[in-house]
């Protein structure tokens, strides 16, 4: 009996073991253990049970309703993670363990909120017995797996001067990493690494100067604007374990759409940033949009793949910003190779030696509006792209879309927005990508708006959210709609999948459900 | 001199803070258009008539320095971003603080502040950050341009003039549209984004909405070509990646699977508007916009 049960934790010990080393390396099948299923941001399965074969007989295999007691805790957006037949999933002040084969709740945790705002949740991560997820009012909480118990919670900004927390948590080695959300007031952004067996900081890594000397302090006008310039780190970082670097995007500068008072790049917000895992100091940065006065943060996923620039095989790290633009940089040391539009907009004057946009003054906010295109909303937004190293395509749900940018305050010292953009036109389509090249190998238009993130697999599927509420597969190679199902409303927990007792499942959220499919039998 | 005028800012700028938020404001709204969730549960609820106190009381001892919005000065810190105003809660951190020995503008000490002296200046320093934190129109928003460059090219490069009247009673006239629309930004926003911009706009909207909704003149409209019988159009009824249908004039509901073969046309009232957007610059937008005010 003793040693039945030894065996047994021994086992539980091995493949747990195997799920820390799976989500460092190695291909996505078996289980989805972070935000993104791996840290390269990939979002790229190898599983191929379901394939653009037979994805027409994809059918429903269960649903679970989250029921969290709180009208705010019930409609997650981030990715569960799917580790031993059991799926982790959060919400604003909730998480909760589901069994994978049936959908049925395992446990629901209740975090005590002092409060903040309550915008979204994006996800937890995993780490042995662990499972971390951020609440709204700013702290990294570390539940024990198995029951959902507290095991320690941390405090990571301050909510007085404004944060709010959403992000997943990501675990590299021996760090959780957390980050921080809000662009409300003038605050700086910064992520943090954390103990995961006990919760100590690391380290602090800040997004925007703090002090003088500090790197990036001459493209600010003076120490108290870079210190308060914002750099929002509200996207999962991804990871490399060969060049040890995590790869942070940050958000839009402060104040977002006034600007007079920040003449200078920023940096560094709007930008990838690189930074070694133990130290918490930076490698190298690319900006994506110097001096940004549209509220478009770079917060999209930074995702890793190896391939060809050039007849050179090269370590690269691609990104769709929100401004319209799409990077393919060296991930070990910041290059550009590629900088094209994805879709078309009208606010830069071409590409500064960097390969990094460069602003038309005449596109900022002002007192008679700019008509700017991507609108404030972005030509693709938190929503995760994928990339499939089978057909070499990066995917991305983007935005065609024009609104008007007005000025409040003409003051010399605004603080906070002290601007908005207002009313527009928008159309939606997934594009397909090709690395090397920028060049958009084809896209797909939607009858309606869709903001959805996407999952690739080696069954040559793509898998999004359509406009009307379904859930569509398309074909990667080519576009083509292959099938749908249609939810209840619109998807928002991005589509994922792994595989179970021999079965592959697409798992999806719209609303306050989760979806599980799989082939009929 | 420097006290007055910054004291006749100060009514100023407060005066265009207590404005009611125009209905002209974003479409956007909701979670992220208000500031109601942002700070801790606990944070003080500003009371309009202390703050008003407080405001006569900064002007006399605490302007100068941290200038009529608070946002600081070369003379003193921005208070907006300050953590002893951020943390305060009635006076709970500003008391101590000012107790401490802090300049006034009269001299005096600080110390002797009376308690509602320092509630009421915490309502009004809290009033300042709720006001930094709006993202609303504050009423400086108008549009300036050349009438005679707008009228140019609504007759020229924009070929406005092959749609759009300037007589009264015609179809799409334009004549007296500034009466539809008094405010410069609103007709700007109707010249772009005709037919209220419904669809789409604003953070994560987006799209060509389809289906539903009462029938607009300037909904969009489907023909539907079958290889092997007549060609259907009408409204849209469903229109996704697999099924169309569509309603005629008779009020019949056809449905089709979409295949290659099967040609859908769309015909957008607005499609000149849409891909003018891709080519309109601000110039020659606000030159229009002014330009149809003069039309009446
Ligand atoms: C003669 C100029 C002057 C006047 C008048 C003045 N201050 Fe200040 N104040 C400063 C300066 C300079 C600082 C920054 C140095 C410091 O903290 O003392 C400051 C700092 C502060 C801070 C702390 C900011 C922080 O660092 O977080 C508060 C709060 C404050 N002042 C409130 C007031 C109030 C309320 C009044 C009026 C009752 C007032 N001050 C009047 C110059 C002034
Ligand atoms: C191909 C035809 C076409 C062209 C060209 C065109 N429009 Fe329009 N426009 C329309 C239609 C259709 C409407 C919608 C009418 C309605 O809603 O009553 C419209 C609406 C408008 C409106 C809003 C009217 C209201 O009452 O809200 C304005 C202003 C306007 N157009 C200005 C212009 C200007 C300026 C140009 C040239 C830059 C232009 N249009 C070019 C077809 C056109």
């Amino acid at each position: 009996m003793i040693r039945l049960s030894a065996l047994l934790t021994t086992a539980l010990a091995l493949s747990l073991a195997g799920a820390a080393l799976y989500a460092q390396k190695g291909p996505l099948a078996e289980s989805w253990p972070t935000y993104n299923g791996d840290l390269s941001g990939r979002r790229f399965s190898t599983l191929t049970k379901i394939n653009d074969k037979n994805v027409g007989s994809l059918t429903q295999a269960w649903s679970f309703r989250i029921e969290s007691g709180d009208p705010g805790g019930n409609n997650p957006s981030g990715t569960p993670l799917m580790v031993d037949g059991v799926l982790y999933i959060s919400t604003q002040d909730h998480a909760f363990a589901i069994d994978a084969h049936t959908g049925k709740q395992i446990w629901h945790y209740t975090w005590q909120s002092k409060g903040a705002r309550h915008f979204s949740n994006r996800g937890m991560g995993i780490f042995g017995n662990f499972v971390y997820f951020e609440t709204p009012d700013c702290n990294l909480v570390a539940l024990n797996k198995k029951d959902g118990t507290l095991r320690w919670a941390k405090t990571i900004a301050d909510i007085d001067q404004m944060y709010y927390c959403s992000v997943a948590p990501v675990v590299v080695g021996n760090h959780v990493i957390s980050g921080v959300s809000g662009d409300d007031l003038d605050i700086a952004g910064y992520i943090e690494a954390h103990d995961p067996e006990t919760g100590a900081l690391q380290w602090r890594f800040y997004t925007v100067p703090q002090k003088k000397g500090d790197p990036g302090m001459d493209t600010w006008p003076n120490v108290d604007m870079a210190s308060h310039g914002g750099g929002m780190t509200w996207q999962p970082i991804t990871y490399d374990p060969d060049t040890s670097l995590i790869y942070v995007t940050t958000g839009n500068p402060q104040p977002v759409i006034a600007n007079v008072n920040r003449k200078g790049d920023n940096l560094f917000t709007a930008s990838v940033v690189a930074v070694h895992a133990d130290t918490g100091k930076m490698a190298w940065w690319f900006q994506t949009s110097p001096h940004d006065t549209h509220d478009w943060d770079a917060t999209q996923a930074p995702v890793l793949f190896d391939g060809t620039i050039a007849g050179q095989p090269r370590k690269l790290l691609a990104i769709a910003a929100r401004n319209g633009h799409f990077f393919v940089l060296d991930r070990v040391t910041g290059k550009a190779y590629v900088h094209t539009e994805y879709v078309k907009t009208n606010w830069s004057l071409g590409y500064d030696a960097k390969g990094q946009p460069i602003p038309n003054p005449d596109m900022f906010p002002s007192i008679a509006g700019a008509l700017v295109s991507p609108n404030q909303g972005g030509a693709t937004n938190w929503y995760p792209p994928t990339f499939s190293p089978q057909t070499g395509l990066f995917y991305v749900s983007a935005n065609h879309a024009f609104s008007v940018y007005y000025l409040y305050d003409d003051s010399d010292n605004p603080q906070g927005w002290g601007g908005n953009d207002r009313g527009g036109w928008s159309e939606s389509m997934l594009e397909a990508i090709d690395y090397q090249t920028g060049k958009i190998k084809w896209s797909h238009p939607w009858e309606g708006g869709n903001n959805s993130g996407l999952l690739s697999t080696a069954g040559n599927l793509i898998f999004t959210g359509a406009p009307g509420s379904f859930l569509e597969a398309l074909n990667a190679a080519t576009g083509d709609a292959l099938w749908h199902a249609k939810l209840q409303s619109a998807v928002r927990v991005p589509p994922s999948t792994w595989e179970l007792d021999g079965n592959q499942y697409i798992l999806v959220g719209a609303g306050d459900t989760l979806y599980a499919f799989t082939l009929a039998k | 001199m420097t006290r007055l005028f910054a004291v006749a800012l100060l009514a100023a700028v407060t005066l265009l803070a207590q404005r009611p938020q125009g209905a002209s404001g974003p479409a956007r709204g909701g979670a992220r258009g208000g500031n109601g969730g942002v700070g801790p549960y606990d944070k003080q609820v500003v009371d309009a008539a202390a703050a008003d106190l407080g405001r006569t009381l900064y002007a006399a001892e605490c302007v100068d320095c941290h200038g009529p919005t608070a946002h600081g000065s070369d003379k003193g810190a921005n208070l907006v971003r300050s953590d002893v105003v951020l943390k305060d809660r009635f006076g709970s951190q500003l008391g101590p603080f000012l107790k401490k020995g802090h300049p006034l503008q009269s001299k005096k000490s600080s110390a002797d502040l009376t308690s509602d002296q320092v509630v009421n200046l915490s309502h009004f320093l809290k009033q300042r950050v709720d006001d930094a934190l709006k993202r609303s129109p504050t009423g400086i928003n108008k549009v300036t341009g050349d009438a005679a460059a707008g009228k140019a090219y609504f007759n020229g490069e924009g070929k406005c003039a092959t749609c759009h009247a300037l007589t009264e009673g015609t179809p799409r006239t334009l004549f007296a549209i500034s009466a539809k629309y008094p405010d410069s930004v609103n007709l700007q926003q109707a010249l772009l984004f005709p037919g209220g911009g419904g669809r789409g706009g604003g953070r994560g909207g987006g799209g060509r909405g389809a289906a539903g909704g009462a029938p607009s003149p300037n909904a969009v409209t489907i023909t539907i070509t079958p290889p092997d019988g007549p060609a259907v159009t009408g409204d849209i009824v469903q229109l996704d990646d697999f099924d169309v249908q569509v309603r005629d004039a008779d009020g019949k509901v056809t449905h089709f699977t979409r295949t290659p073969a099967l040609k859908i046309v769309k015909h957008d009232p607005l499609a000149a508007h849409h891909e003018m957007l891709d080519h309109l610059k601000s110039s020659d937008i606000h030159n229009l916009v002014v330009y149809l005010e003069t039309v009446k």
